[in-house]
């Protein structure tokens, strides 16, 4: 398929990105009416993905007020201008029930880094995400190692961070009232 | 003692800022003219950079490279962004000749010690500024609360990447010096262990 040039005409609208996305065979982020090809993934980051997204299913089902999606749902860092599909998102604002394409009130984001995109979701994409007023949580889950840092946001405002390890058996998703296992999120990798 | 008060002398220069930092008890950051209080550090933090310092002078060639610990400016960005890394390794003609007594300019390797509350302006504010450093070739967070080392490294494409490190890979790479360290020396004393 041919990347849409940017130069064959007036900038991208909004509309125009969720319309192109829909006809697209790779995923693209929206920021200031560009679009930025997206990745794709090891089968390490996929199996991280499906553990995430099938655990705070199974965890949140109970409570009912929260959606889980993975890797292909749109969220809305900046209203018109910057746009991106995270790993695994959860929903929890009524007003994001009734949305189709794009979530604009996440509390939790998590991105399993790699190699590759360590860098930028721990500095560029966490400077983005920061822009989401409800965010508050960010988890980045490493698909090398056995390793989590929950960033999360304190009363006032700032965001501080702690980092676990196997060792420590688990990590909390503080936004959620919840705790994940390692071995549940890390299942079927290949370097355990 | 008493805070700089900005609205006195607005905006303060890099003469006045090298000048307040010599008689102030506490470091600060100098960001587009505004100083920046740096926060104390735990005693963990202190052994880890002792460490790094200690182990780094012993494998150093003398004269090649020099090595500082927390108390020497790196300029980022000239009259705009000063900071104190945690350690910082030049190995610059320019920096190593010492006519600038403060600052070093052109730094290959800067390493930050990270902790909770500084984790995340270490990886991502921080990181942000240092890449504005043209000849930093290795940032490199080293966890005062775990045994975890992540060496980030500039391509040959200019691209950043990472490699990260736990107690069970045993050493990480500085590749800008060409070496390696050991994890179980540079957390040596450290209570967590």
């Amino acid at each position: 398929m041919k990347e849409y040039a940017l130069t064959d005409a007036r900038p991208m609208t909004v509309e125009e990105y969720i319309e192109f996305e829909e006809r697209s065979e790779i995923r693209h982020e929206f920021i200031d009416n560009q679009l930025i090809p997206m990745p794709g993934t090891t089968d390490d980051h996929n199996d991280i993905c499906i553990n995430l997204t099938q655990l705070l299913k199974m965890l949140l089902k109970t409570l009912g007020k929260f959606k889980v999606h993975q890797e292909n749902v749109k969220v809305q860092i900046l209203h018109e201008r910057d746009y991106t599909y995270p790993d695994v998102v959860v929903i929890s604002d009524p007003r994001d029930f009734g949305t189709r394409y794009i979530k604009k009130f996440p509390p939790v984001i998590f991105e399993v880094i790699s190699k590759t995109t360590r860098i930028d979701d721990q500095v560029d994409k966490f400077i983005r995400y920061k822009n989401i007023a409800s965010l508050q949580n960010y988890i980045l889950v490493d698909s090398e190692k056995a390793w989590v840092e929950v960033r999360y946001k304190t009363p006032e405002g700032e965001w501080e961070a702690n980092a676990y390890f196997i060792s420590d058996g688990k990590f909390p998703v503080p936004a959620l009232g919840l705790e994940l296992k390692f071995e549940e999120v890390y299942d079927g990798v290949s370097f355990l | 003692m008493k805070e700089y008060n900005l609205t006195d002398t607005l905006p303060m220069t890099v003469e006045e800022y090298i000048e307040f930092e010599e008689r102030s008890e506490i470091r600060h950051e100098f960001i587009d003219n505004q100083l920046i209080p740096m926060p104390g550090t735990t005693r963990i933090h202190n052994t880890i950079c002792l460490n790094l310092a200690m182990l780094l002078r012993l494998l150093l060639k003398k004269g090649a490279f020099q090595i500082f610990q927390e108390n020497v400016k790196v300029q980022i960005a000239s009259g705009k962004d000063y900071t104190y890394p945690d350690i910082v390794i030049t190995n610059n003609p320019i920096d190593l000749t010492g006519d600038d007594a403060y600052f070093i300019k052109h730094p290959c390797t800067i390493i930050e010690v990270i902790s909770k509350t500084s984790r995340i302006d270490d990886s991502a504010d921080k990181f942000i500024r240092y890449k504005n450093i043209a000849s930093l070739q290795n940032y490199i967070l080293v966890d005062s609360e775990k045994a975890w080392v992540e060496v980030r490294y500039k391509t040959p494409e200019g691209e950043w990447e990472a490699n990260t490190y736990f107690m069970s890979d045993e050493k990480f790479p500085i590749p800008a010096l060409g070496l390696e360290l050991k994890l179980e020396d540079v957390y040596e004393g450290v209570s967590f262990l």
